[in-house]
Formats: structure tokens, C-alpha cells, sequence
């Protein structure tokens, strides 16, 4: 079985296997802590503190940091333990809405070793699925490069494009942005709008004359144009664990937006403004 | 049962009064919305704020002054027909102008026309040196939110047709789908990919 590995957080010198049986184990040092290794594949964590600490009923394990693994070795979300790593690297903030507050996780743990990934050769979901393309499309960054938001204005621009994990380099393929709103009166008739423009989505946010609308917000992508299609995209197109990140300057890292969308004002996570990213300059 | 009559007649007649006066209202935002295009579409960037702001008074354009313009601010102008649609003639449509200074100079310009939620056409300028148009669509592929990026350096024909709203939209009782707010979409996408 092949695993995406991304940020675990076990000792140096632990180990992680897994099985073909489907069983995995975490073991340190030399003895296992827990399951029973048949043919295994190898992979050596470099940092960290996890060890299993918890079996849970279906098979799998919640290990000392709080990370929650199923049966299959996926990390599978992170218990209310606030300010671990989570699944997909970003940190749960300490206060506020867990799945609407997210916080940026510190670069030490977007450092992750690419020869990992690519023998790796999965993804987060554990299934094995070999990437066709040559990004892979869970480590990809929606980033706002500018937003021209301001108080009492009735719209509000905001202009996300698509970054690799350290958020400044282009991605090497060619993705379309889907944005998802669970009011749909944000974005008739269902909910979603599908960018055109590669790498990029241009949101903008606002109503004529209304008094406010709250919303949450989050994105997929795909490798076509046009609205979210389940079988191509990428991300869940509702609010949870699989959206693709947004990840801003200053404030953090989001799987999930909470939008207020008023003409006297358009608030995203509170904010009139992403802190940290520009509004759009002239041309000199 | 004369006064019965009296106030019935007279509400009715308070109530199309209302209802005459909304039209008019609605009129008066279209012409004061293509008064407002006529100022904006030719201002260059780097426009002082003393400038820009005696052409739209000169128009007649009503304005919202946000912050301190020597320093940072934005001149916002909305043209909406509120009182067909708060009497439930028409829905919320309206062209929604704005102007950001910085210093003292023009710096960033948004123009658009919207219909209350459900789409907008929206041209701006700013950053690009190269004009463009994209949209955000909606599962059945017809666009919703139509961006038109406008660089500041283009006075071609181009610019004509990214502001060619079509203002008849504010004050239609039936109210505009998406791609009737910028008629001239189509010409915009394939001058572009000539």
C-alpha cells in the first residue's frame, strides 16, 4: 500500500509501516507498539512526537499528539486538541470555530521532503492513486495576491491564484478554482461558481442593497474549466477536512471561509480585508 | 360610508402614486448611472482627487466620500432603484461605481453593475498592462460574475465596450440575467483572441 505522507508528528528514530495486510504499526526504537508488521513498506519520520497511544474501535490508533489514524494508516483528522498539526497541515486554532478558523502552520512543518512524497506516490485519502499530472493537487495553495476590500463598500474583489505548497511558486499544470457557498443566494443556483481563469479565481463579493447574508465558503479544483465536477476535482465541495487550503500572509491557513456578504461592507473570517495582501496598485 | 370611500381612494391613489414615483426614481439612477460613465470611463489614472471630483459634481453624480482623500480614500457612487424593488416591482439592480485614491491621485477604479444576488459584470483597473475578461460560472456553464480587467493604458475600442453596461437593467421589472448586464461579452472575449 502506498501513503501520502505529509506532517506526522512522531519522535526521531520512529518508524512507520505499513502492512499489505492493511495493518500498520508506529513502532520506536526497536519495538513495536502496537499491530503485527507482515510485508511492510518503510518510511523513517525525521521529526516529531507522535506514538500511539489510543486504539480506537474500528481498528485504528489516536497517537500521543492527538492525530487520529484508521485502520488503513491514514491520518484521518486530529481529536479536540487545539494547536497540533492536522491532517492537512494547517493548525487548529485554539479559539473559535474549528472548521472556520484555521491557523498557518509554522514552516517547519511545510518543509516537506519531496522524495518522500514522490515514492510515496499517493495521496491523503490512503488509496493509493498515483498523481497522472505533476502536481500534486493536495498541496496546493489558493492565496489572495490582492483585495480591495473596504468598509462601506458595496463589492469586494478579491483575486486568489494558485501556489505550490510554499506559496510563491506557480503550480506546474493548469487548474480552474470552484468556489462553494452553502447559501446559495451568494451564488445562484446552487451554491457554486466555477472560475474560468487558470490557476486563478477572481471572487467578487457583494449585493446590490442588501443588508447582509452570511455564508461559508470554500474551494476545489480541477483540471477543467467551469464548475465543480465530483468525478475531476479535487476537494469536498462542502465545508470539511478535504478543501483545498486558502492560504493567507498574515492570517493563516483555511479549509473553510465564513463570508458576510452586505453592500454596506463584505466581511470574510470578520475581515474587510485580507491583513497583508494589497489592494490591486496602479499602473505606473 | 363616504369616508370609507374617501381613504380608499385616497390610499389607492397615495399608493400609485408610490408606485409612479418608484419608476421615476429608478429613471433618475439610469441617467444619473450613464452621467457617472460618462466622467469615469475616460479618467486616467493619476487623476487628482480635486479633479475627478469636480467632473462628477459638474455631472451631477452624487457621491460617498469614505476616508481622507489627501491621504487614503474611496469615492463610492451607487445607483440603484431601491424603491421598486422595496415595493416588490423589480429586483435590487443597480450600477455601484468606485474610486480609490491614494495621495492625492486616482489609483484603482471598479465599476459594476449587479442584480441583488444573483450576478454582475465588473470591470476594472488596475495593476494590468493587458486587458481581459473571465467570468465565474455556474453549473450549467452560463456565467454568473463577469470580470473584465481593464489596463489603464488601453483607449482602444476595448474600453468602449467593457463599460457598455447595459443600464436599462436598473428599473427593468422582469430584472436582467447574467449576460444581459454586459451585452458585449462575446465582442470583448473574441477581441481578445485575435
Amino acid at each position: 500500500m502506498y501513503v501520502y505522507i505529509q506532517q506526522y508528528n512522531v519522535p526521531r528514530g520512529t518508524h512507520l509501516h505499513f502492512a499489505s495486510s492493511g495493518r500498520y504499526v508506529l513502532r520506536h526504537g526497536r519495538q513495536p507498539q502496537y499491530g503485527q508488521i507482515r510485508s511492510v513498506r518503510e518510511y523513517t519520520m525525521e521529526r516529531a512526537r507522535d506514538s500511539p497511544q489510543i486504539a480506537t474501535a474500528d481498528g485504528g490508533v489516536i497517537g500521543s499528539s492527538g492525530i487520529t489514524y484508521d485502520n488503513q494508516g491514514r491520518a484521518t483528522g486530529q481529536g479536540a486538541l487545539p494547536g497540533m498539526s492536522s491532517w492537512q497541515g494547517f493548525m487548529y486554532s485554539v479559539t473559535g470555530d474549528p472548521v472556520t478558523v484555521r491557523m498557518v502552520p509554522p514552516n517547519l512543518f511545510l518543509n516537506v521532503d519531496p522524495n518522500l512524497l514522490n515514492s510515496a506516490g499517493g495521496n491523503p485519502s490512503g488509496t493509493g492513486t498515483t498523481f497522472p499530472g505533476k502536481d500534486d493537487p493536495w498541496t496546493l495553495r489558493l492565496v489572495p495576491v490582492t483585495d480591495d476590500g473596504a468598509d462601506k463598500a458595496a463589492y469586494r474583489n478579491i483575486d486568489y491564484k494558485l501556489y505550490q505548497l510554499d506559496g510563491t511558486t506557480p503550480p506546474l499544470e493548469t487548474w480552474y478554482v470552484t468556489e462553494h457557498q452553502t447559501n446559495v443566494n451568494v451564488a445562484p443556483p446552487n451554491g457554486m461558481s466555477g472560475g474560468i481563469y487558470k490557476n486563478e479565481f477572481k471572487d467578487l463579493i457583494g449585493c446590490n442593497d442588501c443588508r447582509g447574508a452570511q455564508s461559508y465558503q470554500n474551494f476545489t479544483i480541477s483540471k477543467t474549466s467551469g464548475a465543480y465536477d465530483p468525478i475531476s476535482s479535487y476537494g469536498s465541495p462542502t465545508c470539511g477536512t478535504t478543501n483545498i487550503v486558502v492560504h493567507t500572509p498574515v492570517s493563516g491557513d483555511y479549509g473553510c471561509l465564513g463570508l458576510w456578504v452586505s453592500s454596506f461592507g463584505n466581511r470574510v473570517n470578520n475581515l474587510l480585508r485580507w491583513p497583508g495582501v494589497p489592494a490591486p496598485p496602479p499602473t505606473n | 360610508m363616504r369616508w370609507i370611500l374617501l381613504i380608499v381612494t385616497g390610499v389607492v391613489f397615495a399608493l400609485l402614486l408610490t408606485i409612479f414615483a418608484s419608476f421615476v426614481l429608478a429613471y433618475r439612477a439610469r441617467a444619473e448611472a450613464a452621467r457617472y460613465l460618462h466622467v469615469v470611463v475616460p479618467l486616467r489614472i493619476g487623476t487628482t482627487f480635486d479633479a475627478t471630483v469636480a467632473q462628477l459634481r459638474d455631472a451631477g453624480v452624487p457621491t460617498t466620500i469614505h476616508g481622507d482623500c489627501h491621504h487614503e480614500c474611496i469615492l463610492e457612487s451607487r445607483f440603484v432603484n431601491r424603491w421598486q424593488y422595496v415595493l416588490h416591482l423589480a429586483p435590487p439592480t443597480g450600477l455601484v461605481g468606485r474610486i480609490d485614491f491614494g495621495n492625492d491621485k486616482l489609483v484603482y477604479k471598479s465599476t459594476i453593475l449587479g442584480r441583488d444576488f444573483c450576478c454582475s459584470a465588473a470591470v476594472t483597473e488596475s495593476t494590468s498592462t493587458i486587458s481581459g475578461t473571465s467570468a465565474n460560472v455556474d453549473s450549467s456553464g452560463r456565467p454568473r460574475k463577469i470580470f473584465v480587467d481593464l489596463s489603464a493604458l488601453d483607449f482602444t475600442e476595448y474600453r468602449k465596450q467593457a463599460y457598455a453596461f447595459n443600464l436599462s437593467c436598473i428599473g427593468s421589472m422582469r430584472g436582467c440575467e447574467p449576460e444581459e448586464l454586459l451585452p458585449t461579452l462575446n465582442d470583448l472575449e473574441r477581441a481578445l483572441s485575435k
